[in-house]
């Protein structure tokens, strides 16, 4: 008898040790490093793969647990881009980074050689309402006080017009935030030199995604303006040799930018008489 | 017998584990807001300073029981951009967002507070407090932007109706109109117009 209740006692206390030996993994488990970018999908052609965010509440987490033949825990979700509509609650082990979803034909797609031939545009739809060769729009001119200087040219247009893709080429870094709270997108060209496109808005353009190859003249993006009061809605073109690889901000120079920066003014000015037929 | 009894008993122990957690998970605790801001805004300090690399930033994140979210995006062109997020925001804030193309400093950090009668003047108070040599270089109705060093700038904006329209279009946060008041509060590196 006495044996029995230490046996019952052990085996309770077995149970118990395992569990708290699984929650302790879960809390002190190396957090994993993961691939992509960072878009989720709804993994499921229930949900048609859809793009989504998940929704934080400043009250707390939104997680809910419904019993469907055991615990299936909910969590909230916006689709991509569909504004004001109401949120929606889905499975949370469906919720994935699109990368882990190649259903979702979130695979890198194949560049279209054939498209990548040399040949270029100017990225604004109109002519910019100031030169971008003078003032605190040029490239080279003053920025912090003096300890830097700016690393492109300013194109001042009109907020949410739409920025073309100045050649053919590959996107190589899909929007991430840049500065006051606008986005930059990173291409690759055919001829191999990168540009970026900075300050434009976190709007995805059609047909624009990670490694995704784009024609010269697509639409890639849109004008975006910084939250402070320091100037007009614009797109803050960046170019880049090609031949260096690496971040395109970097400490160590001038410009805190790569070491490959070029000056992009005789590019654009080429392209913006090729356009308009006259340049600044 | 004895097996399949220990074995319903693991899983109901560890069900009752799990609805606990999500149950708590979903019950405000008063009060904590503040402490909140104060935490994070911490933790944007030590990051920006020499010390704070991604690998510190992670494992606070994890000590403090955030649930980190690290995603690397890499390519053989432009390198490597690693994104911070975290699944459980602390009370009171959300959509914390880190970015570091360099593992030894960040690029971008963010995160949002909630809005309040003078939530934009409280997280001003608290950036004052946090950042003693911070100094301020722009300031406006719904905006002020501080300048930290030579390397990074800090800026709070509180979120008004007509910037619904800007932030909805974001590839990372949600938004509706029950977010107009929001305060964003963004660290930077100082690359832009300033």
């Amino acid at each position: 008898m006495q044996q029995s209740s230490s046996y019952k006692w052990s085996s309770q206390s077995f149970v118990f040790i395992t569990a708290f030996f699984i929650c302790s993994l879960s809390v002190y488990a190396d957090v994993p490093r993961l691939r992509g970018y960072l878009e989720y999908v709804i993994c499921s052609p229930e949900y048609a793969y859809a793009k989504a965010i998940p929704v934080q509440r400043f009250d707390g987490p939104t997680v809910q647990m419904k019993w469907e033949q055991g615990p299936v825990f909910l969590t909230e979700v916006k689709l991509k881009e569909s504004g004001d509509q109401p949120s929606l609650w889905v499975p949370q082990d469906l919720l994935v980074l699109g990368s882990q979803c190649p259903e979702a034909d979130w695979m890198p797609s194949a560049v279209d050689t054939a498209a990548l031939q040399p040949a270029y545009v100017f990225p604004a739809l109109q002519r910019t309402t100031a030169s971008y060769k003078t003032g605190q729009r040029a490239f080279g001119a003053r920025r912090g006080g003096g300890t830097r200087s700016h690393a492109a040219c300013d194109l001042y247009r009109v907020k949410d017009e739409a920025v073309v893709s100045v050649g053919a080429g590959k996107i190589i870094r899909d929007r991430y935030f840049f500065y006051e709270g606008t986005y930059a997108i990173e291409m690759k060209l055919a001829d191999k030199r990168v540009v970026r496109y900075g300050e434009v808005t976190g709007r995805k353009a059609a047909n624009v995604s990670l490694n995704k190859s784009v024609k010269k003249g697509q639409i890639i993006g849109y004008i975006g303006k910084v939250s402070s009061n320091c100037c007009e809605p614009m797109l803050h073109f960046e170019l880049y040799k090609g031949n260096l690889s690496g971040s395109l901000t970097q400490s160590g120079n001038k410009f805190s930018r790569r070491a490959d920066l070029i000056d992009p003014s005789k590019f654009l000015t080429d392209l913006e008489k090729d356009k308009f037929g006259t340049s600044y | 017998m004895y097996m399949r009894k220990i074995l319903s008993i693991a899983f109901l122990t560890l069900a009752a584990l799990a609805w606990f957690r999500a149950e708590s998970q979903n019950r405000p605790e008063p009060g904590a807001t503040l402490e909140s801001l104060q935490v994070l805004l911490g933790l944007f300090a030590e990051s920006s300073k020499n010390s704070g690399n991604l690998q510190t930033l992670i494992a606070r994140l994890e000590s403090l029981n955030y649930e980190p979210v690290v995603v690397t995006d890499q390519n053989s062109d432009t390198g490597s951009l690693t994104f911070v997020r975290t699944n459980r925001p602390p009370l009171g804030t959300r959509y914390f967002h880190a970015q570091y193309f360099e593992e030894h400093r960040p690029q971008h950090l963010s995160v949002e507070f909630q809005s309040g009668s003078n939530a934009l003047e409280l997280v001003a108070g608290e950036i004052s407090r946090v950042f003693p040599a911070a100094s301020l270089v722009e300031e406006s109705n719904h905006f002020r932007k501080w300048r930290l060093d030579d390397d990074y700038l800090i800026w709070i904006k509180r979120l008004q109706a007509e910037d619904l329209p800007t932030v909805q279009e974001s590839p990372f946060n949600a938004y509706g109109a029950e977010d107009i008041g929001a305060i964003q509060i963004t660290l930077e590196e100082s690359i832009g117009h300033d």
